[in-house]
């Protein structure tokens, strides 16, 4: 009985002794290794450039819009700008596709790309593009323009 | 050497408050901002339509569109969410290693 107290006893004392072994080995390895929580993507100073780059080529392809006259307004004259920001669009989107962590930054390129295939469909179809409607998409890309920016510069980690 | 627990959660908490209070501030502008367009927004739509510049179904599509707007927004406000968390985190836990390597 004795022995088999003991024995309980002296088993244990063991496992209490892994336990910290196995804390002190995981805090060493945190030391050394260098500790990090992460739960959004890194800081990409390039995307961050492209941001203002295409929100730049939104905001002066509607600037020209609604400079233009009405009777001139048609689609045709704008299909080949509408084709390459959209091409520079979806880029932005791959780009945040690529990355681990960034479910947030991609639903707004998402909702960038499909607001401007839909005003690029409707003006399509419609064959004009009313300057107050112009006026309003201009504002609300400047804003989800802002967004993926305000969502890019938060990822910085020298903040 | 020792290693004062309480005085390490108290230098931990201190550095997680300086980390979010800088954050905050932040968090705090453009949420404000966000409220701000958005109640302009609104209240250019109902001009225009009363104003017969858009139709209702003009009127419909833009303010799906608000919509979807505001929740790109909020999406931007989480991801500062998330990195204003992380690096108060990451702020804390540096104080501990710290404090556990000079324990060592």
């Amino acid at each position: 009985m004795k022995n088999i107290i003991s024995c309980n006893f002296y088993s244990l004392y063991s496992l209490k002794k892994a336990y910290c072994l196995i804390i002190l080995l995981c805090f060493s390895m945190l030391i050394v290794q260098g500790c990090a929580m992460k739960w959004v993507s890194d800081y990409d100073a390039r995307l961050a450039t492209e941001i203002i780059d295409v929100s730049k080529q939104v905001d002066t392809f509607y600037g020209e819009l609604i400079e233009t006259e009405d009777a001139n307004r048609g689609y045709d004259k704008f299909k080949d700008r509408y084709i390459q920001i959209e091409v520079n669009i979806r880029a932005l989107l791959v780009q945040n596709m690529a990355r681990q962590l960034n479910d947030e930054s991609i639903s707004i390129a998402e909702t960038i790309l499909e607001k401007w295939l839909k005003y690029k469909t409707k003006h399509k179809l419609a064959g004009i593009y009313k300057s107050t409607l112009a006026k309003n998409h201009r504002k609300r890309f400047t804003r989800l323009f802002t967004a993926m920016s305000v969502a890019e510069e938060a990822k910085r980690s020298d903040k | 050497m020792s290693f004062n627990m309480d005085a390490v959660l108290g230098n931990m908490l201190s550095a997680v408050k300086d980390s979010v209070d800088t954050d905050w501030n932040d968090v705090q502008g453009y949420a404000k901002q966000i409220l701000e367009n958005e109640k302009e927004a609104l209240a250019t739509l109902a001009q225009q339509r009363i104003n017969g510049e858009i139709t209702e179904e003009e009127l419909q599509s833009e303010l799906d569109d608000e919509k979807d707007t505001v929740e790109a927004e909020m999406n931007a406000i989480q991801v500062m969410n998330k990195a204003m968390a992380q690096r108060a985190a990451n702020a804390a836990m540096d104080v501990l290693l710290q404090a556990i390597k000079i324990a060592i």
